[in-house]
């Protein structure tokens, strides 16, 4: 075990460091403002990343189990697996739905019910203020 | 990049021979934006002979490399520039293409002053007065593209136009399915709007049209006046007409203004009624939806390109890197679109 500071500890000292000493520096150059900023943003994005990903991951697992009826099998406890078995789920999905398979009624609400949920935790992580614009409108 | 004297020198021989006149060439910079290509600007003074006088220009060579397949190389962009421009399209004059400078081709357009970086042009207060022109500005300029005799400039020879046998919708989901099975990475949200637009296609179009194919905020120029001219051609083809009707609808040009349907600046009514008045095709809104949702597919997928190239190294770029957590966005507004979102969900 590493000593603190913690991983997202680390990230959040980097991103205020840019944040109140160079950002400043830049308010002549609006190309180096403009990736000074992206690149704050992206730290934010890896510190929701790891502060919230893995709770999110073993939902989306459980949802593609359910959806291939696959309940009763064992969610992988190593976070590589997991992401491994979610992307082989996903990989079929995709191969079903590219040969033009459309399922019944049932099989199309499950569908879009775990891709909606899906792309909301994406968009918790990605971009939480996209989502609260998107529940504003 | 190359160093900036050793291109003005190269430049200088270049236009002396196109001009025939002693010149000079001053304020060559490079400008920033653009993925594909590198920008810069310039301007020349031409002493003598038929371009004597100040010219301000735009230099474009290329970067290596392009978001998505079909991008046009230099020499066939100007070639649509040359046709829009010489039919009514608002577009910088063309000037010359070079062949070769410092071992690359080149481009020179005019420079116009005006707007066109999409977050700033949807919200300057200087621009208010062309946001409300802009509507049907669009809808007319648009509307002249699609009447340009593409075959009478050779386009018909450059330019990409759908598979033998297919219509333009089928050979738009055709690429996107071919960019996604060369990212290798499962994009259900993605997969599921393709297989609803294969299974939903409008009837084809009565003719194929010289299509901009990036028609959008963002890639128009605007001043106080509004529209002054339909910029980055390097996504033109032979198409369906609705495609660039419906592009910029799309959310992701709204530049967060997202009640504003047309590209944040206003709502798409005035632009269908310019471009229905000025053009020989309907607006049906059937058609216009359909191919709003195969633009925000296709931009997914272009978020998703851009991140692979800086993930395998052909173009590491900061900003590209994260394009690929964008792509959620799309899916997002793909569900609406699709009316997949829960009631409960609240919109």
């Amino acid at each position: 075990m590493q000593d603190r500071p913690s991983g997202p500890d680390l990230i959040e000292a980097v991103a205020q460091f840019l944040n109140e000493e160079i950002l400043p520096l830049m308010a002549d150059n609006p190309r180096l403002k403009f990736r000074s900023l992206i690149a704050i943003n992206v730290l934010n994005i890896v510190t929701r990343e790891m502060h919230e990903a893995e709770p999110l991951m073993q939902a989306e697992w459980q949802r593609l189990a359910d959806f291939f009826d696959q309940s009763a099998a064992k969610m992988p406890s190593h976070p590589d697996q997991l992401g491994q078995t979610i992307d082989d789920f996903n990989r079929t999905l995709c191969r079903r739905l590219r040969t033009g398979d459309t399922g019944d009624d049932e099989w199309s609400r499950q569908l879009a019910d775990h891709l909606y949920q899906t792309t909301i935790e994406k968009l918790q992580i990605a971009n939480p203020r996209f989502l609260e614009r998107e529940r504003q409108s | 990049m190359p160093d900036t004297q050793e291109l003005k020198t190269a430049l200088e021989a270049r236009l002396a021979e196109r001009v025939d006149s002693p010149l000079s060439l001053t304020n060559l910079e490079m400008l920033a934006g653009g993925s594909s290509q590198e920008t810069w600007r310039l301007d020349l003074t031409v002493e003598e002979g038929s371009f004597k006088g100040f010219h301000p220009l735009i230099l474009r060579r290329p970067l290596g490399g392009s978001i998505f397949e079909i991008a046009l190389d230099l020499k066939r962009e100007f070639a649509v520039v040359c046709a829009a421009s010489q039919n009514g399209v608002p577009s910088p004059r063309p000037y010359w293409m070079l062949e070769e400078v410092l071992g690359a081709p080149a481009t020179l357009v005019e420079r116009l002053n005006g707007e066109s970086i999409g977050r700033k042009l949807v919200r300057a207060t200087h621009l208010a007065a062309a946001r409300h022109k802009l509507p049907a500005q669009l809808g007319t300029a648009l509307a002249a593209l699609h009447q340009v005799d593409y075959a009478a400039y050779g386009l018909d020879r450059l330019l990409s136009k759908p598979e033998r046998g297919q219509t333009p919708a089928q050979t738009r989901l055709a690429q996107i399915e071919a960019e996604l099975d060369a990212l290798d990475e499962p994009h259900p949200v993605l997969e599921l709007a393709l297989n609803w637009l294969r299974r939903h296609e409008p009837a084809p179009p009565p003719k194929l049209v010289l299509i901009h194919g990036d028609f959008r905020i963002g890639n128009v120029l605007v001043n106080e006046d509004g529209l002054v001219a339909l910029i980055d051609w390097e996504f033109s083809h032979l198409g369906d007409y609705a495609e660039d009707l419906a592009y910029p609808l799309v959310r992701e040009w709204r530049f967060g203004m997202d009640r504003l349907r047309l590209g944040g600046i206003g709502q798409p009514e005035e632009y269908f009624q310019a471009y229905e008045a000025a053009s020989q095709f309907p607006v049906d809104p059937d058609r216009v939806a359909y191919w709003e949702l195969i633009g925000n597919v296709w931009w997914a997928v272009g978020l998703l390109k851009q991140t692979k190239r800086h993930l395998s190294g052909e173009q590491p770029n900061l900003e590209f890197a994260c394009l690929g957590r964008r792509c959620c966005e799309m899916e997002l507004e793909i569900l609406n679109l699709l009316r997949l979102v829960p009631v409960a969900a609240g919109n």
